[in-house]
């Protein structure tokens, strides 16, 4: 296809540290990078730092790309790999964000038309740091409790427990803001 | 209001979040960009580096190759190891009638053949040569005289290696083909030079290190160098002190440094 094709004289490129080649690759593939980065991060600039350190892995390590599996999975791995890293230095720095801000925090309003895309993110945005992690690399990454206990470094319970507490507080937001709508639209 | 099942509600996020496609801000590939260039002279400055590692290695290198040594006869030794050195000697050309009448050796006499004809009706020098000759066989610890004394000696003791061996070479300088009379045995190139063969040396210097137990990393060095480098002052030294291992001594050429022992 028209895309691979292209994608693959990009990394012929950035393998010989084209700088033009890079820059391509990076405009190809950011916008869909940082969406993932957004979902990990508790607000954009955030996401943005875990884009740049993402990134600038990708290039240095282009040429360890043999092109097993699409390259985009594998840039997808790396900005992953880079928030859960990102995630363990904050851990040593920052103490958890205790879930009952999350509620303290200032509903916005919300769009007629149901559940948006942006609100969705918000939501999981506004999770405490460690469940938003588990949530993320358990529902939409695929990864299993025992692969999410070994790489953040806690226990298979400890990770269970998360995803039910994320879960929890999720399923609870979206009924809210469903009410919310609710009551707008017959008001 | 109904409760949403734990697979509705990760199905609603997949769904959601399969395709998120947000624009990041402009600054982003600035920042990449950036650490990018700064990761590369990083690169720079560490071949740099291995360059100026390598002119200093360069620098020694050189150092070593211009001071190796070279190996000296000692004139005076009785030692008997002389008989099996592989002699090499410098002799002008009235030298030559000496050293070839004992030595009964046919190549070197076909060789002279031509100027030993030359020479035959020079008596009087042939004959003070031949004099010293048979002296020298006589006692071999004959002290030498004045001027003429290393030269003496040298094919006192020197001469008799050459014959049973049979491996000398006898180069004339230049200066004295003319005219013998200019003959001066104080010139350097009167002297007999020997030419010692590295088997040799190796033997000897495994001989000596044999006696000496490896102990520590230290002697394991000396006795890496002492393959490597031949000089009697090597290019660094170490011995076991009381306190472990220490450097006794360095020799970069045109700098030694040396403990006393």
């Amino acid at each position: 296809m028209d895309h691979s094709y292209t994608i693959d004289s990009l990394l012929e490129g950035c393998r010989r540290g084209d700088r033009k080649a890079q820059e391509s690759l990076y405009k190809t593939l950011a916008s869909r990078m940082m969406g993932i980065c957004l979902r990990y991060a508790k607000d954009t600039f955030e996401a943005e730092d875990v884009l740049q350190m993402g990134f600038v892995k990708v290039f240095q390590k282009v040429s360890d790309f043999r092109g097993e599996g699409s390259f985009e999975g594998w840039v997808r791995r790396i900005m992953v790999n880079t928030a859960i890293e990102s995630y363990r230095k904050n851990l040593r720095n920052l103490n958890i964000v205790d879930i009952d801000e999350v509620y303290d925090q200032p509903q916005n309003t919300f769009d007629m038309s149901g559940l948006e895309l942006k609100d969705l993110l918000k939501l999981v945005q506004q999770l405490s740091n460690g469940y938003r992690l588990v949530f993320n690399m358990y529902v939409i990454e695929g990864y299993s409790h025992k692969e999410i206990a070994k790489q953040l470094g806690i226990t298979e319970g400890a990770s269970k427990s998360q995803l039910s507490r994320a879960r929890a507080i999720l399923k609870e937001k979206i009924i809210k803001m469903e009410g919310l709508n609710y009551a707008s639209h017959i008001g | 209001m109904h409760p949403i099942s734990d697979k509705d509600l990760d199905k609603l996020f997949q769904q959601r979040f399969e395709n998120l496609k947000v624009e990041p801000s402009n600054e982003v590939w600035g920042k990449i960009s950036n650490t990018l260039d700064n990761k590369v002279s990083g690169k720079q400055s560490f071949s740099t580096f291995w360059m100026a590692a390598a002119s200093v290695i360069l620098v020694i290198t050189a150092g070593l190759w211009f001071t190796r040594p070279v190996v000296k006869i000692k004139l005076q030794s009785s030692s008997p190891i002389i008989v099996k050195e592989k002699v090499q000697v410098s002799v002008p050309q009235l030298k030559k009638e000496s050293i070839t009448e004992p030595v009964q050796e046919e190549l070197i006499l076909a060789e002279l053949k031509p100027r030993l004809a030359e020479f035959a009706n020079e008596k009087p020098v042939g004959s003070d040569y031949k004099l010293l000759t048979e002296t020298s066989q006589a006692t071999p610890e004959l002290k030498p005289a004045a001027e003429q004394a290393p030269v003496v000696i040298a094919s006192a003791i020197i001469i008799k290696p050459i014959a049973i061996l049979a491996k000398q070479l006898v180069k004339v300088p230049e200066r004295y083909f003319s005219d013998q009379l200019l003959l001066d045995v104080s010139q350097a190139d009167m002297i007999a030079k020997v030419d010692r063969p590295e088997e040799h040396k190796l033997d000897e210097e495994r001989g000596h290190n044999g006696n000496k137990r490896i102990r520590s990393i230290a002697s394991l060095v000396n006795f890496v160098i002492a393959k490597v480098d031949k000089r009697e002052d090597k290019l660094i030294e170490f011995k076991d002190g009381a306190e472990g291992s220490e450097v006794s001594g360095i020799n970069l050429g045109l700098v030694k440094i040396k403990s006393k022992k």
